[in-house]
């Protein structure tokens, strides 16, 4: 009887300022420019802001903030609109809604530069290294020479959406 | 008072928000309040018999101010007397002419009644969210409560 075959996975590597994430790229709905946020009154600090896409709200996070907060220390964030972060290579990753949730709760993270499509095999994934102390990393891989975080979907919808 | 399909556009503080139409209890314009000339986050009261209804002033970011330039007011329907807040524009859209998204605010609620938004339109370059009436009057009450 043979082993069952792993299928190599087609992954987005999404380059934040904290760190690189990546994600299956099933999950991703769309990479568009960053655009301006409306911003979302009595929302926490990590939001930063609301896009139209596709005639659709998308709440956009900073994966950066979701982190420090978790980890109690949350980094002080410029305006999402007219901040010196704002570059021309910034992206927004749509993701749709996490698994559980409503049909409409698609969300987006900001990128500090473009995303990368990485082909990820099982050699790869068996290759996790260490996992940095938040909650919402599952664990993290190495690619090359690089390292990235894959997160738990499960833990970002519980912060999300508590 | 608006219908059942329509929508209330308010702008206040230099930004807008939706507020479904069957919601709105009364819509008043300034010169039919009773206007706070004291200063203060209530802006008016609209008189109801021996009672009074008040409509605070908020920014863009639904905090509290004080005074403005604002021409009308909004009540709701809340328990023990309706409250209100004031606002610069005040539009009543069909709601042919208004397409709004369901819409989850991330993060924890900031009220105990949830969150203060229930869905969104966006058109125009522009994010309208839709006040959850519910939500929004009781918030105006706690507010009520802290003057």
């Amino acid at each position: 009887m043979s082993s069952p075959t792993v299928q190599p996975l087609h992954a987005l590597e999404i380059p934040t300022r904290a760190l690189s994430l990546l994600v299956p790229s099933a999950c991703v709905a769309e990479v568009v420019s960053h655009c301006a946020l409306a911003a979302l009154p009595l929302g926490p600090e990590w939001v930063l802001g609301v896009m139209g896409w596709r005639s659709k709200p998308v709440s956009v996070i900073s994966l950066e903030a979701v982190m420090g907060r978790i980890a109690g220390s949350p980094d002080p964030l410029p305006d999402p609109n007219t901040g010196p972060r704002r570059r021309g290579n910034r992206k927004i990753v749509v993701f749709y809604p996490l698994p559980g949730r409503k049909p409409w709760e698609f969300f987006g993270i900001v990128t500090c530069a473009e995303p990368q499509s990485h082909v990820v095999d099982s050699a790869a994934l068996a290759s996790a290294v260490d996992t940095p102390n938040s909650g919402i990393i599952a664990m993290t891989v190495q690619l090359g020479n690089s390292v990235m975080a894959i997160p738990d979907m499960g833990a970002l919808a519980a912060v999300l959406y508590p | 008072m608006a219908g059942e399909n329509e929508y209330l556009r308010i702008d206040f503080g230099g930004a807008a928000f939706l507020l479904p139409g069957r919601a709105s209890l009364a819509v008043e314009q300034r010169e039919n309040l009773l206007v706070n000339e004291g200063g203060g986050a209530v802006g008016a009261w609209r008189a109801a018999g021996k009672d009074r209804w008040p409509a605070f002033c908020l920014d863009r970011n639904l905090q509290l101010l004080s005074g403005g330039g604002w021409q009308w007011a909004v009540f709701l329907q809340f328990d023990p007397h309706p409250v209100g807040l004031v606002a610069d524009e005040v539009q009543l859209l069909p709601g042919s002419e208004v397409l709004v998204e369901s819409f989850t605010p991330p993060g924890t609620a900031p009220t105990r009644k949830g969150h203060l938004f229930c869905g969104a339109s966006v058109g125009g370059g522009q994010v309208l969210f839709e006040f959850d009436p519910n939500v929004l009057a009781a918030l105006l009450y706690q507010l009520e409560a802290t003057q």
